[in-house]
């Protein structure tokens, strides 16, 4: 409970949202990097924290041409 | 701790590892906040790929599955009634298609909330007509760029 209270001071935020973060990480949710700051703003949360080498490996395994796709971009917001 | 609020240009580029991409990965390391509407551009623009035969269905699933798993390391923010207002507003205010303005009605909305909590907020993206839009909306120190080159 008095690292909950820390957590909450020292993030600025109440003593309900740090133990809700503090929940939704035992449960293997993303880990929280401040996103709850948004509050009634999200729709979707994040699920996982972003792994700049995670997505390294799995672009390599795409096996397909990675160029190109801001022109595929434009066109569907249908600009030339 | 900021927020950045990232055009689906500006995940393109990252989620493809298109052009300079130190800004993105700096916007993702801390929070970075998504309109919904990512969802679906993003799968569009592999989608016309495909349809246009420069893609496999595999390959094009493979790369909307890469997309997705993208998004899922960001907070997606709802195009909601309140955000719709706004991307209206700055439509008003300055010269910019519609889904440019959702992208940046997103910011605004969250920016203000933010300023609520004495929090900052950015806005990146890799769209340079969308650029000056957001500059002349949040000033040149808020808005990060993501060149097209390395």
């Amino acid at each position: 409970m008095e690292r909950l209270r820390e957590k909450s001071r020292v993030e600025g935020r109440s003593l309900n949202d740090a133990a809700v973060a503090a929940l939704a990480s035992g449960l293997g949710a993303a880990r929280d990097d401040g996103w709850r700051s948004l509050g009634f703003l999200v729709s979707v949360p994040p699920e996982r924290a972003y792994d700049p080498a995670e997505f390294a490996k799995l672009r390599a395994a795409t096996g397909a041409c990675l160029s190109g796709f801001m022109e595929a971009l434009d066109w569907v917001r249908g600009e030339p | 701790m900021s927020v950045t609020v990232v055009d689906s240009s500006a995940i393109l580029r990252l989620c493809f590892a298109e052009g300079d991409l130190s800004l993105a990965e700096q916007a993702m390391q801390g929070v970075a906040a998504v309109s919904e509407l990512a969802a679906v551009e993003l799968p569009s623009a592999i989608h016309a790929r495909c349809h246009r035969g420069e893609l496999t269905e595999v390959q094009a699933a493979r790369l909307v599955a890469l997309a997705q798993s993208f998004l899922g390391t960001t907070a997606r923010i709802a195009v909601s009634r309140t955000v719709l207002r706004e991307a209206a507003s700055v439509a008003q205010q300055q010269i910019v298609c519609a889904r440019d303005a959702i992208h940046l009605g997103t910011a605004v909305v969250t920016a203000r909330q933010q300023r609520r909590r004495g929090a900052t907020t950015r806005f990146c993206t890799a769209d340079g007509r969308q650029l000056a839009v957001a500059r002349a909306l949040f000033g040149d120190d808020r808005v990060g760029f993501v060149p097209p080159y390395r």
